[in-house]
């Protein structure tokens, strides 16, 4: 067993403990005639505000706060603790108010986006690594451009050739607009090749018309349009690597404000 | 093999920054420069320099780092030959993220600031739905809620003057019914809580580990108040059982901790017979000796059998209490003429009483004290009354015959109630008015007629004795022959005896019952006159036999041997005149007989009402709810000391237990007690 299963397994259990205890002292202080409610509520802020402090972590990495991977481990099994406070703390009841409603959707959605993100921390850079090459993202568009030279310069030919009019009409109907940028996101997404198979596709279908040295540049080509395909589903995982704190991190700001709202309405209108 | 893209070494791979605010406007094309643009969002790339004139010469001024000096100059105008190639630097996606985060919280600021403004409607503040008894308030926080009055206040509300209790006092705005302590724990009050809590500490069975837990839990005094919401949780939506309360909550704060109904809950003791019935009955008296020859068809009304408790016994109309028939209906075949009792004389209230000191008298002399005509069967006590009559309220000692002294004051009252009428009664007793105007209205009427047939010279006799004059000869006064006291009901003349008297009329005779409304609250009172006592003895004494201070049978009416005595909420001894009432308060126990008398094969009342049999009986039934003190004055006994228990053994535990457990899951606390006791 690795290292990383352990402490999964571990942090885990710690998650399922800490569940079962909090549940526990619900019950206990609901038959104690307390306000179990309101003590999750504050312990659910409490986590929030946790949660919400990693991004202070990253930006102030200078102070010496601990390291990134200890916040990271804390910030995902804290954050998993905080749905079945969240639940407790509602009953488990959607919500009628407006304020209300606004904390309890976003709470579940930062939280499933968090799910999700870490989802793709976990199962997207193995993928990186088994295809293509690894770039970075920033890079991504130069090599593009390069790719697109390359290929521009293959199906221009020779200084002393006449270029193949197969290949111009090929590049200039299909592959000119698929070396701008990058291109098939949603299909990368989904992992589906089929843009890959059909551009190479089309590009054999034009070997009956070639003679041996076009067969050369529409292999160049082909070759171009790979290693493309693999920069596309390089920048298709990196982006959602990133694109999924766009909906994670604002909208978390975003339930800070209506969480605060809503402390002070359910301690202004509280009768316990 | 291809050549890798992506080169590592220091000349070929710049330094990325992805954490810059902004990017190179060229970098989606491919061609970032190497420069990116500057922190304020500007682009580095400068292609045209400003040239230098130089006399008439124009010279290029373009630096090394962007390209050098062009080869071709200046143009003749004095601008750069170059094409300007500078970009727009974009957001770079660390920005936009922080923008987007920025829309986020600026919408919610403004969606909250809507909601928390006096414009908005209130239910965009409400956490839910309310029940549907409260759905006409829930578009106004304000009627339940201190801090919905205003919205200005909401931080102070909730942070720093944050008063739960305030909150409460709204919900009794409406629901004023239920005691006068309704934020004590089941509406109790704190010092009869705390006495109640300590009983309950020092009886209590439960492990020490269970009640320290308890007390870490719960940690507030018993008698402290508690808000409304602490049980009742409004919010919950629409079909939301408010009054919900679950065994572990009700547990939470008893001392008597226990799994559930079934096993462990405290046994009853004496229920339902720890206050005394209205009426004392001895149900296994009647049932196994005076109805054991199965001839109680012959007895009661409609010829219904022994065994059915319903001849006598109904539920009111809300299946809860099990009532008793009115008496018509049940005890009169046997019992009536035992009230009415026309064998016996009855209670006098007026007598010509035997002399105490007979003087000695010539024969034909006529005594000191005047015409007083006694007969042989002339009572030798004053009834009670008649002696406080004569002595203006004064209470005197027991003496065997009137005095002379008496007498005179007797011919004086005869006199003056001849004149004035019964006003002449209240003059001297007027502390007894009440009693006098009320049920002894007639007794005035009655003296009259007796001054005038026993005192036929009267007028004449207490002029010569005012004036000390020589007393004139009464004309005679025919003494009758023994006869035997008439039959009649109600207020007579004997002859015989020279008595007024009183015998009941029928069942709930109206002047008996006056007059222990009257007397019962006085018994045990110190100041109350002896004369009182005895009347009350007369009418009351279980063993009594309507003769003051004399043992019979029963007394006058036999009222008290049936109806028994409880002091009301101000501690006013009374009467029960009722049989079993339905509740008019909400008790901390509560039983609906109905449901449980549908239950199929059960034998009915008799599986938890069971009978006790001769030899356990007699402490339950004897009636000692009034005994006698040393000095021989009637006290009353408090309940607890003799509850009556009507012949029945006190249901147990374990007969309810049987059906209410854990199979039938109707052994929640609720399902016998109510949480707020109290009267309307």
């Amino acid at each position: 067993m690795t290292n990383f299963v352990l402490r999964r397994i571990i942090g885990v259990v710690i998650v399922a403990v800490l569940t079962l205890l909090l549940l526990v002292a619900t019950r206990t202080m609901e038959s104690a005639l307390l306000s179990p409610r309101t003590w999750l509520g504050w312990l659910l802020v409490v986590i929030v505000l946790f949660l919400a402090s990693y991004r202070v972590r990253k930006q102030f990495s200078m102070l010496p706060l601990g390291s990134s991977a200890g916040w990271l481990q804390c910030h995902i099994y804290v954050g998993l603790l905080s749905l079945p406070v969240f639940l407790l703390h509602s009953g488990a009841q959607w919500p009628g108010g407006l304020i209300e409603v606004m904390t309890g959707l976003l709470f579940l959605i930062v939280f499933c986006t968090g799910v999700v993100g870490l989802i793709l921390t976990r199962t997207i850079p193995p993928r990186l690594t088994d295809r293509g090459e690894e770039v970075i993202r920033e890079r991504i568009p130069v090599f593009i451009r390069i790719l697109r030279e390359e290929a521009e310069a293959a199906v221009a030919g020779a200084k002393d050739e006449a270029p193949s009019e197969v290949l111009s009409e090929l590049y200039l109907r299909r592959l000119h607009s698929f070396f701008q940028r990058p291109t098939n996101f949603f299909s990368h997404v989904i992992h589906s090749a089929k843009p890959r198979t059909g551009l190479l596709s089309a590009l054999a279908d034009t070997r009956r018309f070639l003679n041996t040295q076009d067969e050369q540049t529409m292999e160049r080509l082909a070759e171009c349009v790979r290693r493309k395909d693999d920069l596309d589903y390089q920048y298709t995982m990196q982006s959602l690597l990133k694109y999924w704190l766009f909906l994670h991190v604002p909208l978390t700001w975003a339930m800070i404000v209506f969480a605060s709202c809503h402390v002070v309405t359910a301690m202004a209108y509280t009768s316990q | 093999m291809t050549e890798p893209l992506q080169q590592f070494d220091w000349k070929s791979s710049s330094y990325e920054r992805p954490g810059d605010v902004w990017v190179c406007g060229k970098a989606c094309d491919g061609m970032p420069c190497r420069l990116g643009p500057g922190a304020d969002g500007e682009c580095s790339v400068h292609s045209q320099c400003q040239p230098e004139q130089v006399g008439d010469r124009y010279r290029c001024t373009r630096s090394v780092l962007h390209g050098g000096k062009c080869a071709d100059g200046p143009n003749p105008d004095g601008t750069c030959c170059q094409a300007d190639e500078s970009c727009q630097p974009r957001m770079s996606l660390l920005k936009r993220r922080k923008v987007a985060g920025a829309v986020c919280v600026s919408i919610s600021l403004a969606i909250c600031l809507i909601t928390f403004s006096d414009s908005s409607p209130q239910t965009l503040l409400s956490p839910g739905a309310v029940t549907s008894a409260h759905a006409a308030l829930e578009a106004n926080c304000a009627a339940c809620h201190v801090a919905g009055e205003a919205h200005s206040g909401l931080l102070s509300n909730a942070f720093l003057a944050h008063d739960s209790l305030a909150d409460s006092e709204k919900c009794l705005h409406c629901h004023q019914d239920i005691g006068a302590a309704p934020l004590s724990p089941h509406s109790v009050d704190g010092n009869a809580l705390t006495e109640l809590t300590a009983d309950a500490a020092a009886n209590s069975n439960s492990s020490v580990v269970s009640r320290t837990l308890t007390a870490f839990i719960h940690s507030g005094p018993p008698d402290q108040t508690r808000s409304c919401a602490t049980c009742h949780q409004e919010h919950h939506g629409r079909s939301f059982d408010l009054a919900k309360l679950s065994d572990q909550q009700c547990q939470t704060c008893h001392k008597a901790q226990f799994d559930d109904f079934a096993h462990g809950h405290p046994e009853f003791e004496h229920f339902p017979h720890a206050t005394r019935p209205n009426i004392y009955f001895d149900h296994a008296r009647h049932i196994n000796a005076y109805f054991a020859a199965n001839d109680l068809p012959s007895h009661i009304p409609d010829k219904k059998s022994l065994s059915a408790c319903s001849t006598c016994h109904k539920p009111d109309a809300a299946g809860g209490m099990m009532l008793t028939v009115d008496f018509q209906h049940t005890c009169a075949s046997c019992h009536e003429s035992q009230i009415v009792d026309l064998p016996f004389p009855g209670v006098p209230f007026f007598a010509v009483t035997q002399v105490a000191e007979q003087p000695r008298t010539e024969p034909g002399e006529i005594p000191i004290y005047g015409h007083w005509p006694v007969t042989e069967s002339s009572l030798r006590e004053m009834p009670p009354l008649m002696s406080l009559l004569l002595r203006g309220g004064a209470s005197g000692t027991s003496t065997l015959g009137i005095t002379p002294e008496l007498i005179w004051q007797c011919k004086q009252l005869l006199l003056k109630v001849r004149n004035v009428g019964e006003t002449a009664l209240t003059e001297r007793l007027p502390e007894a008015h009440s009693l006098l105007h009320g049920p002894l209205a007639e007794l005035g009427p009655l003296l009259v007629a007796v001054s005038t047939s026993w005192f036929p010279g009267l007028r004449d006799e207490m002029a010569a004795h005012m004036t000390n004059q020589p007393l004139p000869k009464s004309p005679d006064v025919a003494t009758p022959e023994h006869q035997a006291m008439p039959p009649v009901r109600g207020w007579y003349i004997s002859d015989a005896d020279r008595t007024i008297r009183y015998r009941p009329v029928a069942h709930a005779d109206p002047v008996l019952r006056r007059l222990l409304d009257y007397l019962v609250p006085l018994v045990g009172s110190e100041t109350v006159p002896k004369e009182l006592q005895e009347l009350f003895t007369a009418l009351a004494n279980p063993s009594g036999s309507g003769e003051i201070s004399r043992s019979g049978p029963l007394a006058t009416g036999r009222c008290l041997s049936c109806h028994t005595t409880s002091t009301d909420d101000d501690g006013i001894l009374r009467v029960n005149w009722n049989t079993k009432v339905p509740r008019d308060h909400v008790a901390f126990t509560s039983f609906r007989h109905e449901p449980h008398m549908q239950i199929e094969g059960a034998n009915l009342c008799l599986t938890c009402h069971q009978i006790l049999n001769d030899q356990q009986t007699p402490e339950f039934f004897r009636p000692e709810y009034f005994t006698r003190d040393d000095l021989g004055r009637w006290k009353p006994q408090p309940e607890t000391s003799c509850p009556l228990s009507s012949g029945f053994d006190a249901i147990k535990q374990s007969h309810c237990a049987s059906c209410h457990n854990e199979s039938t899951a109707s052994q929640t606390c609720l399902e016998c007690h109510n949480y707020h006791v109290h009267s309307p």
